[in-house]
């Protein structure tokens, strides 16, 4: 199979059952039941982001050997490592989830989700310090520098005060970090995925752009799902649960497409 | 050839992976460092190649950025024929 078809197939894939999701939560209880049980929408969600995730890790990994002594190798090399502890983390929820039928929290996933994200941060560190070597007019390190902090700014407002209900929440020690640990990584994270979208602007209808598009487009909904997974916990709000399954599904196709188009960039 | 000929030849390989605005940015950037005249010859065009594939093998790595700049080469042999 084509990587691009892998792509879209994967793409198609958790956006069919993304609007499975969707449509669970906005249309009256029970009416999909006839069509796909609750249970299945959950086995089946959890497989589709493990198998996402898999592919992701294992073409950003490839597309880290085909880079050989380029600059953007390390980046890849460390987004590839922190796909690799996403996916490992999603296999073992994916596998209680399949066994069982019942999402735990806090679990072993969450110890490969939180290991992985320093490589993540690293990896779009290091992506803009090699985007910089390039020496194409992608605009002066000053001016991601300025964006940057107006990002760090921007997160705080919109961070702090989502925060306090989490940290306030009754719920055990661990619960209570682990929720605030997912949007405060993300947070974060954002910061260079803004001067990343600057920069990805600039390549606007090359393949080089539609890499970075896809990519951040994932890390974007992954954000947006953790930071509202801890806030639906706190509000106890498990009916919105659906909608959380729906941004992880498109959260992990996006980041997979983008390492399936890099890597088609470097091989095609 | 003609400069601008060159610059718009060697813009339009590279929009495929760059995208057209920075294809034609970086072109005319690393021209206006080379400093060259209005007509050029093989030894301009691989001095702006050369210039060009350090910022490529960021994006394209070293096998993907030979071949570009391979068909870019036979792209402006060809128009120049």
């Amino acid at each position: 199979m084509k990587p691009r078809l892998l792509a879209h197939l994967l793409l198609a894939v958790a956006g069919l059952w993304a609007l499975l999701y969707v449509l669970r939560f906005v249309l009256p209880p029970g009416t999909l039941d006839g069509f796909v049980s609750e249970l299945l929408m959950l086995k089946a969600g959890t497989v589709i982001r493990f198998v996402s995730l898999a592919i992701a890790a294992a073409f950003a990994f490839s597309s880290a050997h085909y880079l050989g002594d380029s600059p953007s190798r390390f980046p890849w090399t460390a987004l590839a490592i922190g796909l690799a502890g996403f996916a490992v983390g999603q296999g073992s929820l994916a596998w209680h989830q399949v066994r069982t039928g019942e999402t735990p929290f806090p679990s072993l996933a969450d110890v490969f989700f939180l290991a992985a994200y320093p490589f993540i941060l690293l990896a779009f560190a290091l992506a803009i310090r090699a985007y910089h070597s390039a020496g194409m007019p992608i605009g002066a390190p000053r001016d991601h520098t300025l964006l940057g902090l107006g990002s760090l700014v921007a997160v705080l407002l919109v961070g702090t005060p989502l925060l306090k209900p989490i940290l306030a929440a009754p719920t055990t020690p661990l619960v209570r970090a682990l929720n605030a640990a997912y949007p405060i990584l993300d947070f974060v994270a954002f910061i260079p995925i803004f001067v990343l979208v600057r920069i990805t602007a600039r390549f606007a209808g090359g393949q080089v752009a539609a890499v970075w598009a896809s990519l951040l487009t994932g890390f974007i909904f992954l954000g947006v799902a953790d930071a509202a997974f801890a806030y639906f916990q706190v509000l106890g709000q498990a009916a919105l649960d659906p909608l959380l399954y729906a941004g992880f599904l498109l959260a992990y196709a996006f980041i997979a497409r983008g390492a399936i188009l890099q890597y088609e960039i470097l091989t095609g | 050839m003609q400069k601008q000929e060159m610059v718009d030849l060697v813009a339009a390989g590279l929009s495929r992976y760059l995208g057209t605005t920075m294809a034609a940015a970086s072109t005319r950037m690393q021209c206006e460092k080379l400093d060259l005249g209005a007509t050029v010859n093989e030894a301009d065009l691989e001095a702006l190649l050369s210039r060009l594939a350090g910022g490529l093998n960021v994006f394209l790595g070293r096998e993907k950025t030979n071949l570009a700049l391979d068909e870019i080469r036979a792209a402006v042999k060809g128009a120049s024929r």
